[in-house]
């Protein structure tokens, strides 16, 4: 085979625009998730440290059902049970994107949650201790000493999911969701340049990827420097 | 290195906001002012020249193509302006089923299982404007002189799932090995790189791509007398709709339309 690229394509500016309008839909699509998600994600971490079996069971079921089945199974059975009729918002198919990015809330809250619940556990248990022994009720001392140093140890580890779930985001196409993948399929039923176009793609997704990554690294970097002192 | 993280992120949220206003896979038609509402099709953008998608003339993505133009009719018939939507191809089923769109137009060939979830209107594409045939690469014009060349162990042919062309790769080539891929551009990309050695297609979808530049040769397909051609399908039991659609292609038809789309698009 021979391998000659053509990146011809990026000459026309709307190829260019397309492409970029994906990476945006990919970009909304991610933060929505991880933003909505980590909030949903406070629900099974703090079920799952709580002594009652009745809460962390369910709790535990519910991650692990999300961890140990694909993306993909997720997204196409929310679709199928989420029936919601086509109707228009700023001239996105609501039909699709809702189900779509349920489906991403709710895979990405499994993952978070293992995340706070890991971070919270990471905090020493003398902390607790001490915290208790000075007369903080057991709220306080989950607000006050607890969670602001959990964060610290959740905040790298949520880079990375917001990192994955970037690249999950590539699973809407099939749905009809404008996002990157979607538009590399357009341009590709049109343009003998399919190797070109994914490699264009991948390296659109690098773009998102790498700078948030060394953000993250940025932060923890910070959250460390504040340690030392 | 805080003021470029800053830009990057306002950067992001610009892009965010422009996907927001301008990139879909709904596609409107204002056929008329007067026309109150939309009549909702759905179909898969991805199979010149049935329907596909190109810049218009503002650099925006619109939906082109013969079935597109027949929709057009239809909703003309309706007094209704026409939404297209675009899905993968196995979605659309299951959307006019639900309700979630009125119509699918998309090259759908009506099959006994499919007939028992939807209801199909007659055929549009009739056996004198579509030929069914089979690609194959020009480097192996010598190699595969006919159809039944292609019948052995070893070879590799395509065909799009859910197509009708999977059962005729079966009833042709049972001796190959079938691969059937949802996204027929994917096929065609395959056949371009030689990864399979021919590929199941409608004679002018297979125009369309040779007319276009692509390195194949189409071998016609023989003896598909039995096959029913392509129809619009709706929600079971919306007889009204279907009265509707069956005289819109009737007419398309009397007036040599659909011939005439054909060739316009496969140009």
């Amino acid at each position: 085979m021979t391998v000659l690229l053509n990146f011809s394509f990026l000459n026309n500016p709307y190829s260019i625009s397309l492409l970029l309008q994906g990476l945006g839909m990919t970009l909304v699509l991610a933060i929505l998730a991880v933003f909505l998600g980590s909030i949903l994600a406070l629900v099974p971490a703090l079920m799952r440290l709580s002594p009652i079996k009745a809460l962390s069971i369910p709790a535990t079921a519910y991650v692990e059902i999300i961890r140990g089945t694909p993306m993909l199974v997720q997204v196409l059975l929310i679709y199928q049970l989420l029936n919601i009729p086509l109707f228009l918002i700023g001239g996105i198919d609501m039909g699709s994107f809702v189900p779509g990015l349920v489906a991403l809330v709710i895979n990405s809250s499994a993952y978070v949650s293992e995340i706070i619940r890991g971070g919270i556990l990471a905090v020493d248990r003398g902390q607790t201790e001490a915290a208790r022994s000075l007369g903080l009720t057991q709220t306080q001392t989950m607000q006050h000493i607890i969670l602001p140093q959990a964060i610290k140890n959740i905040f790298p580890a949520l880079g990375n999911e917001f990192v994955t779930i970037i690249k999950e985001t590539s699973i809407f196409m099939y749905l009809g969701v404008a996002e990157l993948m979607y538009q590399v399929g357009i341009l590709k039923a049109s343009s003998p340049a399919v190797t070109e176009l994914y490699i264009t793609a991948g390296i659109l997704y690098l773009i998102l990827t790498y700078p948030l990554s060394k953000l993250m690294n940025f932060i923890e970097r910070r959250l460390r420097h504040a340690d030392a002192k | 290195m805080k003021k470029l993280l800053l830009s990057l992120f306002v950067l992001g949220f610009i892009l965010g906001l422009s996907a927001c206003t301008s990139s879909s896979n709904v596609f409107d038609f204002i056929l008329d002012e007067s026309y109150d509402g939309f009549v909702t099709m759905a179909t898969s953008a991805d199979y010149a020249p049935y329907e596909w998608i190109v810049e218009d003339e503002n650099g925006k993505s619109t939906v082109q193509g013969v079935d597109i133009e027949i929709a057009k009719a239809i909703a003309h018939a309706l007094e209704k302006n026409l939404r297209v939507i675009h899905k993968g191809f196995d979605f659309l089923i299951e959307d006019v089923r639900s309700g979630k769109v009125d119509f699918i137009i998309a090259g759908l060939t009506p099959t006994p299982s499919r007939a028992e979830i939807i209801d199909f209107s007659k055929s549009y594409y009739t056996e004198e404007s579509v030929t069914q045939v089979v690609l194959i690469h020009q480097d192996n014009v010598n190699l595969y002189p006919n159809v039944d060349s292609l019948n052995q162990a070893g070879k590799r042919v395509g065909a799009q799932t859910g197509s009708i062309q999977v059962e005729f790769a079966e009833l042709f080539t049972p001796l190959a090995t079938h691969k059937v891929v949802a996204d027929i551009n994917e096929l065609m990309n395959n056949l371009t790189n030689k990864q399979i050695d021919a590929l199941y297609t409608e004679g002018p979808v297979a125009q369309t791509r040779i007319n276009d530049g692509a390195p194949f040769v189409q071998l016609i397909l023989e003896g598909v007398d039995s096959y029913q051609g392509n129809a619009v399908g709706v929600k079971k039991g919306n007889s009204e709709l279907l009265q509707v659609i069956n005289t819109v292609i009737d007419d398309l038809i009397e007036q040599g339309k659909i011939a005439e789309w054909l060739e316009l698009y496969s140009a």
